[in-house]
Parts: C-alpha cells; structure tokens; sequence
C-alpha cells in the first residue's frame, strides 16, 4: 500500500499519467479474460479476495446506520443509558476489527495475485523469447523488448492491484449505501446523490481539461531531456568547437519555455483537489442544513448520513488515479500479447540421442534464393559447392547481407526457395540444435556471461573436464593471459575485471573450440582489434580451421588470404570465384 | 542548511511565493476548522420556526467560508506551480552551465549517466519537492493541531481521545511505510536483475541459439522472476496492513468519542451535536496525516535528489595555475606544435598512477604545413595525444607548447579555435547539416565554399542527395550511416577555419576507394589553406606520406621518424607494417 500511495502523492506531476489518460483504451471482456490466463494458480486466492471484500465493503455500510442509531437511542442529559451505550459500542468496535481484518484479506491477497499475474506474464514471456525466430530480435530494439519483462509485466501488476483492492469494495459499498440511504430518508438521497455526480464531473473535467498543458509540457520536457543528453554526449565536440555559448542560449530558450507551460501544467493539475474539497464542504453544509431543515433527520441520521458521503467521496477522489492504472495495464496487456501472439520457430521433435558432430562438413546450396524482404533478395538462385575442410571467404561492402549466409546455414532464417545441404542431408531435416551444435561461430561482437571464465568457455558443453577446458584455451591462444588474470579460470568477468576486445575474441574462439565442430563461421570476428591483435586471432583461425570445413566473412583482405573460394556479395546475385590466391 | 546552498540559493527569488503559498494554505485550513463547529450547531438547533434563520445563516456562512477557502487553496496551488516550475529550470539552467564550465576530466568523475539524471529526474524530484512543502507542510500540522486544540476547547477529555489516536495512527504510518521503503530498494534491485537478465539473453540471442542454451537461459530468467515475485510478496505482508490498520485505529477513535460522549452528553457538557463536529475533527485530522506518510516519501526523494545536484554544483571547474617564466615560453619559430616530456594518467588522484600513465614521457614537434602521423596499437595512447592538445584534460607532467607558448598560459578558446579535431566516435548535433557544419565558426561560411569543403571529405554526394545543407540530421546523426557521420565529421572540421586538423582514425568506417580520395583531396586542401595535420591511425598506408611518424606502444614513443627510415629502425613499426602487408595484397 506504501507504494500506491507514494504514485497517488505525485500523481501531479507524474508525466506518465497525463500520458496515459489521454491514450484511448477501452477494456474489453476478451482482454478481461486474457488477463485470467495468467491467474490460474491464484484462482482461490481470487474467490476469497471477492468474498472479503464484500463482508468489508459490507460493515463500510452497517457501521455507520448502528453509529447513528447508537447516538439516536442513547438519551440525553442525564439519561443516558450507559449499559446500551457500553454494549453498543463493543459491537461497532467488533465490527471495524472485523472490517480490518478483511481489509487486510483484501489487501494481501491483492498482492500476491498480482505478483503472481505479473510473474506468469514474465515466464510467458520467457517462454516465447526462446522459441521467437531470430528475426524478432534483428527488427525489435533491445530495449524495447526488454521493457515487456519490466514495465509492462509490472504495469500489469499494479493495475490488477488497484483494481482488486477497490473495485469489489466500492462497488458493495456504493450500492449498499445507495440502499440505506433510501431506506433512511429518499429526499436526502436526492441531493447526495447529484452531488456525488457533481464530484465525479469536476474532477474528470479538469483532469480533462489539463491534458493538453500537460501534453505541452511532456513534450518540453522530453525535448529538454534530449538536449541534456546532446550536450553530454557531445561534451567533447562543444569544447573542441567552442560552441558552449551557442548551446547554452538554445537550452536556455526552451527551458524558459518549459517554465512557464509547467506552471500552468502543474497548477491546472492541482486544482481538482480544492475543487472536490469545495463540493465535498458544501454537501456536508447540505447535509446538516437540509437534514435538519426537511425535519426528517435526528443527529444519528446526519451522522450516518456524513459518514456515508465518505464512502462516497473517497473512492471518486482516487477515481482517476485509479482509472489510470487500470488502463496503462490493459495497454500493457495489449503489448504483451502481441508479442505472445507471434509466430514461434517451427516445433521440431528434437533426436532422441545427441547424436555427436560426426560428418565430414560437406556443404552444398541448390538454387537458394532468400532476402529478408521481398523486395530485395540477397541471394538468388544461388549455388555452392564447398568440400569438406574447404574455407570458403565472403566478402563485400557493409550492409550487402554477408552475415545472412550465416543466418541461412545455421537456419536462424530460412531460404524463400532452394534447398541447403550439409553431408548430403538437407538442413531443414536436421533438429535444430543438432544442426547448429555442427557449427563454432566466432561474430564480431564478442557476448560473454558475466561468469566466470571457465564457464564460459564450457558454454557449449557445461560438463566439460578441466583438461578440456585448459586444452581449448591453449589452442585459441587465450591460456597465457588467462593465467595472469588475479584468479586464473575462476575469474568472473564483468564484474572483477574487464577484458580487451581481442582478449574476448579469444575466448570465445576457445568456447567454440571445445566444441569440436565441423564447420566454423567467423564473422567479421577481427575487425574491432588492431592488426597486432588480429594476428593471434588468425594464428588461433589458422589453428581451429585445419581439418574443419571455415566460412569467414571479412571484410578485412588479411583475414581471408588462403581461402578455396571468394564470394563477393553487393551484386543482385552474388558471384562465385575459385581460389583468391 | 548549508548543504543545499546552491539549490536554496535558486529559491530566494521565490520567497513571496513561499510566504503566500502556505498562508493562504493557512486561511483555508482556519476556516475549514471552523466548518464541523458551525455543523455541530446547526444539529443542535434543530427546526422549528424561530431557528429556520438560523440554519440559513449558518449555513450560507458556512458556503462563503467553503467558497473563500477554494479561492484560498488556488492562490496556493498557483505559488507551489509557480515556485516549483520556476526552481526546477533555474536549477536545470545552472546546472548544464555548470557542467559545460566543468572539464572533461571533471565530467567523467561524475559519469554522464549521473549527469543526465542530476539535470533531469533529480531536478524533478526537487521541484517536486517544492510544490509539496507549499501544498502541504504547513496545512497538515496545522489541521492536526488546530483540529486537536479546538477539541480541547470544546471539551478537554476528549482531545486526550483525539490526540492519543491521531499519535498512534501516525506512529503506525510511519512504521509500516519505514520497513516497506527500506524492502522496496530489495525489490528494485530484484527487478533490475530482471531486467540485466533479458537484456544479456536479448544481446546474446545467436550465440545461445548456436550453442543451443535457450533452455537455460530461460530458466535462469524465470527464477529472476520468480525471485522477483517472491520479494514483492514479502513486502507486501507489510504493506497490505497499512491500510486496515490505519483506518481501524480511526475508527476506534470514532467509537471512543462516542462512548466517552455518552458520559459527558449525560452531565451535559456537551451535546450530541457536538459528537459530529469531534467525529468530522477525526476524519480531517486523519485525512491530513494520510498525506503526511506521502510527504515523507516525496521529501527524503527530494533530499536524496537534492544531494546529488548540490555534489555537482559543489564541484569546481579546476584550471591548472598558469605557467610563467622561463617555461611558458619556448622559442622555436619554426614549430607549432611541441611536446617536451609529457606524461599523463586518466586516474587523477590515484597515488600509484605512474603505474597507470596513459602517455609517458612523450616529445615531438610539429612544423607549420607539415603532416604528423601518429601510429600504435589499441590502447597505446594515440587518443589521447588529441586530447591533450585541445585541453581537455590536463597534463601531470611535462610541457606542451603551441606556438612556442605553453598551452596553460593559452586562453581555452582561443587555444581551441585553432585546432579542429575529427574524433574516432562521431558525434553530429541535431539541426542542419548546415548547423552541424557551423558548428566551431564564429560567421557562418558560405554555401559555395562549404560545398567545396564537403566535396573534400567526399560528403557532398550524399548531402545533395538528402537535399542539400538544410537537410535535417536527426539526434546523433542516425539518419545517417556511420560513414556518412565519420565524412560529415571530417568536413565540420575542414569548415572551421583553424590551423591544424586533427584525425582520429577519421577514416575508419570509410571503404578503401572513398579514403583513398579523401586523402588525396585533402592534400590538396591543406595546401590550399595553408593547414598543419596531426593523423592518427592504425593502418600504415593512412600516414606512410607523413612528414614525421611516431610509433606509440603502451603510451611511450618507441619510435619516430620518416617511414621510410622506421621501417628498417623501429621494431615495433616494422611489425606493424608486416601485420598489414597481407592486407596491402589486393
């Protein structure tokens, strides 16, 4: 609870809710019951969650009639009943612990099914990340994949939270006090009621009414907060060109302009409170003045007439904050199934046995044809024939696709047209992971685990002996600096300490290397060291491909001398040449 | 107080503001106290014909006060806008100046990222802060005191009741939003492991698909989650009592005043008008201490926030003392530039940093029109020979003289106006590629002549075709490719009108055809100008038609000279130079 009312104390200047309520989402009952798949093992949680919140929402509504007719029937000067008094106040003390202890029901279990919604959400999520096809992740930023697992899943979280914690309550509790309201005086109803409606509307239409200031301020402040990140992320330039002046004047410019829209921002965003705080005063004036006036009401009436309106106001204050969170959570959920909904990775039967990298490393493309959009094909009606222990060089400028013969042989994508062979079998036959377990890949840009070296060289084959270990690291010329490192194999990058490019590149060659595949793909794998570095690089190549059939994308000459075949790609169909040298 | 000098410096301009603010907040707080007495009275009354008005007075003065208390409140809420909008720029604005006034050096002990957070969410947070202490810091206590106090005037005993319940709801508050805020740092941090878990997952996505690791990672990723979860759950043990409790401790007060209000309604010190005006005491006390627990939170944020913008403001942007004497001049005419014994370390106040010199030791000269080629490994130090030499760090030892003068004794932007540097990573500005080109002159150039220029850095071919100068560049130039940037880069230098040209691998991400022209046009360029080139590389063939080479290994020069001469004397060079001949075959 401490963290909703520490979002509803900033609610003012919480750019996001502006954001949010002027996105237009309407919850339907097909999201409601989406929402339901992720509470499966809450279900009873849910139930009794409901039936506390009636027996609380319940009591919000007896509470205040047995308050007022305690008062009624108590006496007066020198006649109180202090024996019915006593009693009744033990009852009403009764009823607000049991009405607590609900509360709580409420409240706790509101969380955890929650935490539990927002969890099955992320292992859904989890789930669908491993079976996306690669080119999810080559057209999806980082980031904003990311962002599902944390905000979203969260947003989810908290707009169930709010939901659970008020809706059933509030809804027992208006409708029963409508009732006893009626039951007591239906003329004081009239005029409670249109006030109700009073509050509702001066609320909503500010809040309406300030979404464009604040829209004008959203979008100052976003603008301010990119030239804050220019300016740092330029701070070399500004100096070098001694331009400091010059971008201090424009930021200076617009951060005047962002005053004063965050004035009128900020201020309009606060005036719902005094105003509902005005209607609320003047329903309580009404209350007194016309209870007592219309001559129906005694003082326990007004009472629980008073206390009444509180069940009232509080729910329509928290109205919008509430409505907010709700909906961010549906746009949430909306986001989060479009992306469970995407097509997965064909299923494939994986083989009963891991059947060991055996074969020659024969490779043939008939006739492929593939682009990654129609429009543009990288390949077409392409054919190769590589024999095993060939290398075989590609080359070409940047962004002519040499990674996709990669993409192609290890199927994180699959060719439009033509088939793929590797020792006479076609790869789609092939499991997945069968086929790629065939390949040691070397990219260019180096992921490691923030984990120890030796598992990170055992990436591939986490039950690999010591001697394996230290034997691929030897053959990719990486144990020398590993020893020197403070704690030899033990040593946890990323967070101990942190290695060069070319350090990097040598494990992972050696994480490939004890794997013993077949066939190896390096991909631009030197092109972010020096040429000193790259040389032990290629001394550890050199190393690793004999015997091993090699495709090398370079873009760097050094790196493909020595290959069988010369496949330069940028021409609409890429032309195959024998031997470079 | 003088902790947040700087930020309370900026709020003096604001005082009127924070006097008005709070006393109208005040005003309307009085009258609203006096709201459940006149309610009280009316109750008692009841109706008859002689009391009907009464109740209307009353009544009407109980709206106008209601009404006055609006206008109050928006007075108020106008100040806080005011105030907090106008602190928040003000604090932005000093920021970024200072910041800009701080060097590189002094930048980076921060971190950008905290920079960016300090001039953005922390400002936020202080001007949030702001309009917080307006609204509400004086109106809570004083409802909860005032409602208190006019009990007691009312009836003694029961401001015990009142007093007693409004403390231990208090007390209770601040207990359970204590241990829940202390929890919530646990819960981020598991949150952020979420978080770094996908993203190495997502940035790792072929080689765990290679290497067929899906499984594990996945299930790595649950137990994050799952973790995660539990976390929550756990806070939420305490959170979830909150609210029951605080509202039961409420309405144990109400049911108190209504017993104890039976005895005195019986010896007839008060009336059973009077038990709603105790009972509305209640719920406004209550209401206001609600929002205290808020206040709480939105105000140690604040503080935290406000350190973290005072540790910035704090520092001072540090200048060496100028040299002067003998070793601010050096009288050689013939050199522009000149490096006498230079050593530096990145690590500025780490005692062992001669362990950690980035340069050690270096000297060289530069003559007017002459080309200096600087040649070396990863992480040998040619980088930071540019920077040296623009100033944006200072050196620990040694000298660097331009134009026989050390550089300490140069004003900054006069030294800076006659070096134009093309650094390694480009950085374009969003605006006009015009705008961008601009960008170190003083008088814009003209389209004529900075065509000419772009057509040197071989950029003019795609400047026309994205539509000529005006065309947009979008925040760091990603409308561009990243040779397209390094070209614009290399022509925002050959625009300015500075003497020396400094190349930082400029011509990296340029395939072989496009920088073999460039070099070619640019030979022709400093002819032109009359320009002097410093060009570091790590690719012989870029600086083999140096006039003068130095060869850097681990931040110290093992070798200088013509390329010629270097290849049969410097070891290192020649090794250089073999490593690359492989690639020289085509």
């Amino acid at each position: 609870m401490a963290k909703d009312s520490m979002l509803s104390g900033m609610g003012n200047l919480n750019p996001d809710a502006a954001k949010m309520s002027s996105g237009k989402s309407r919850i339907s009952l097909r999201d409601l019951g989406a929402l339901l798949r992720f509470t499966g093992t809450s279900k009873f949680a849910i139930v009794l969650l409901i039936l506390a919140a009636v027996i609380s929402g319940g009591l919000q509504v007896v509470a205040p009639y047995f308050l007022g007719a305690t008062i009624d029937h108590m006496g007066d000067v020198g006649s109180v009943d202090f024996g019915y008094l006593g009693t009744r106040a033990m009852i009403l003390l009764g009823m607000y612990l049991v009405a607590a202890l609900f509360t709580w029901v409420v409240s706790y279990f509101a969380n955890v099914v929650a935490a539990k919604t927002a969890l099955e959400v992320r292992k859904a999520l989890s789930h669908k990340l491993s079976r996306l096809p690669v080119s999810f992740y080559d057209t999806h930023p980082q980031g904003e994949t990311a962002n599902y697992f944390i905000n979203d899943a969260d947003a989810i979280s908290e707009g169930m939270l709010q939901g659970m914690l008020n809706f059933f309550t509030v809804l027992v509790t208006i409708l029963g006090t409508v009732g006893f309201m009626i039951f007591i005086s239906w003329k004081m109803t009239l005029i409670i009621l249109p006030m109700a409606v009073l509050m509702i509307w001066s609320a909503t239409t500010i809040a309406k009414k300030t979404t464009k200031y604040f829209k004008k301020q959203q979008g100052l402040v976003a603008s301010i907060s990119g030239d804050v990140e220019e300016n740092l992320y330029g701070r070399k330039e500004i100096k070098a060109f001694g331009c400091e002046e010059k971008f201090l004047d424009e930021f200076g410019k617009k951060n005047e302009e962002l005053n004063e829209a965050s004035v009128t921002a900020q201020f309009a965003s606060s005036l719902p409170n005094p105003v509902t705080r005005f209607v609320d005063s003047t329903t309580y004036v009404l209350i007194g003045a016309l209870g007592v006036w219309f001559g129906g009401l005694t003082v326990g009436n007004i009472m629980t007439f008073v206390l009444y309106w509180k069940n009232f106001s509080k729910p329509i204050n928290d109205l919008t904050n509430i409505t907010t969170q709700v909906m961010a959570a549906f746009a949430s959920l909306a986001r989060v199934f479009a992306v469970l909904d995407l097509p997965e990775e064909s299923e494939e039967k994986e083989t009963e046995e891991k059947s060991k990298t055996e074969g020659k490393g024969e490779v043939l493309f008939e006739h492929v044809s593939f682009g990654y959009t129609k429009e543009k094909k990288i390949f077409n009606d392409f054919s190769l024939t590589v024999e095993p222990g060939q290398k075989v060089a590609i080359i070409g400028p940047t962004g002519c696709g040499k990674t996709t013969l990669m993409n192609l042989l290890m199927r994180f994508y699959e060719q439009d047209e033509g088939r793929i062979l590797i020792d006479g079998k076609d790869i789609r036959e092939i499991p997945r992971s069968e086929l790629r377990r065939k390949f040691g890949m070397v990219l260019q840009e180096t992921w490691l685990l923030e984990a120890s070296i030796r598992e990170n060289i055992a990436y591939g084959k986490p039950d690999a002996s010591e001697e394996e270990i230290i034997a691929a690291a030897k053959s990719a010329r990486a144990h020398g600096f590993i020893m020197r490192l403070p704690n030899g194999y033990d040593t946890v990058l990323g967070k101990e300490l942190s290695l060069s490019e070319g350090q990097k590149q040598l494990l992972c060659i050696a994480r490939v290397l004890l794997m013993d595949p077949s066939l190896l793909i390096l991909d631009e794998a030197t092109s972010a060291v020096d040429t000193l570095t790259e040389r032990r690089i290629v001394e550890a190549f050199e190393n690793m491909t004999k015997g091993r059939t090699g495709f090398i994308i370079a873009h760097r000459l050094s790196t493909i001398a020595g290959a069988d075949q010369v496949i330069k790609l940028g021409a609409p169909a890429p032309a195959a040449t024998e031997k470079s040298n | 107080m003088g902790k947040y000098k700087h930020i309370f410096h900026e709020m003096k301009d604001f005082r009127k503001e924070f006097i008005i603010g709070p006393a109208a907040k005040l005003f309307e707080a009085i009258l609203e106290l006096f709201l459940p007495i006149l309610m009280g009275k009316i109750v008692d009354t009841g109706f008859s014909s002689e009391s009907r008005g009464f109740i209307v007075r009353t009544a009407l003065l109980m709206f106008g006060m209601a009404a006055m208390g609006l206008v109050a409140a928006a007075i108020c809420q106008y100040c806080a806008a005011k105030a907090s909008a106008g602190v928040g720029a003000r604090l932005r604005g000093r920021l970024l100046t200072h910041v800009t006034s701080l060097s590189v050096a002094q930048q980076e002990k921060f971190g950008v990222s905290f920079l960016n957070v300090a001039m953005t969410s922390d400002v936020n947070q202080v001007s949030t802060g702001v309009s917080m202490f307006i609204r509400l810091v004086f109106r809570v206590p004083f409802i909860t005191i005032g409602g208190v106090v006019a009990t007691l005037i009312l009836d003694a005993p029961m401001s015990i009741v009142i007093g007693v319940g409004a403390f231990l709801f208090l007390v209770t508050l601040l207990m359970i939003i204590r241990v829940t805020f202390v929890r919530y740092r646990v819960v981020q941090k598991q949150l952020d492991g979420v978080g770094k878990n996908v993203n190495e997952r997502l940035s790792g996505i072929r080689v765990i698909r290679a290497f067929s690791r899906e499984k594990d990672h996945q299930e790595s990723t649950d137990r994050a989650s799952e973790k995660y979860a539990e976390e929550t759950i756990s806070v939420a043990r305490y959170s979830a009592l909150l609210r029951p409790i605080t509202i039961l401790i409420m309405n144990s007060a109400v049911v108190c005043v209504l017993w104890a209000g039976g005895y005195h309604i019986n010896s007839g010190i008060i009336t059973t008008g009077m038990l709603l005006t105790f009972t509305n005491y209640i719920f406004s006390i209550f209401d206001e201490l609600n929002k205290l627990g808020n206040l709480v939170v939105i105000f140690s944020r604040s503080f935290v926030s406000a350190e973290r913008i005072e540790s910035v403001l704090e520092m001072e942007p540090k200048r060496s003392e100028p040299e002067t004497g003998a070793e601010a001049e050096d009288q050689d005419d013939k050199a522009i530039v000149k490096w006498k014994d230079v050593s530096f370390s990145y690590l500025s106040g780490k005692d062992d940093k001669e362990e950690y010199y980035a340069l050690r030791n270096v000297s060289f000269e530069l003559r007017k029109g002459e080309k200096l080629g600087i040649i070396g490994t990863t992480g040998s130090g040619k980088s930071t020979i540019i920077s040296l030499l623009l100033r944006l760090y200072e050196i620990d030892k040694g000298h660097i003289y331009v134009d026989g003068k050390s550089i300490k004794t140069i004003e900054e932007s006069v030294l800076r106006d006659k070096m134009a540097p093309v650094f390694q990573t480009t950085v374009l500005f969003e605006g006009t590629i015009r705008e961008n080109l601009n960008l170190g002159r003083k008088t814009p150039l003209s389209d004529e002549e900075m065509q000419a220029r772009c057509k040197v850095a071989q950029a003019w071919d795609f400047i026309s075709e994205k539509g000529g100068l005006d065309a947009r560049v979008e925040p760091k130039g990603k409308n561009f490719s990243g040779g397209q940037k390094q070209r614009l880069s290399i022509a925002r230098a050959l625009c300015t009108d500075s003497e020396i040209l400094l190349f930082d691998d400029a011509t990296a991400a340029l395939d072989k055809d496009t920088s073999a022209r460039f070099s070619e046009a640019l030979a022709e360029h400093v002819k032109k100008h009359d320009r002097t080139v410093v060009e570091i590389s790590s690719k012989i063939s870029e600086i083999a038609d140096s006039d003068w080479i130095i060869v850097l290994d681990n931040g110290s020069v093992v070798g200088q000279g013509k390329h010629s001469a270097l290849l049969n004397e410097c070891e290192a060079y020649s090794r250089i130079a073999r490593s690359q001949e492989m690639g020289g075959v085509e």
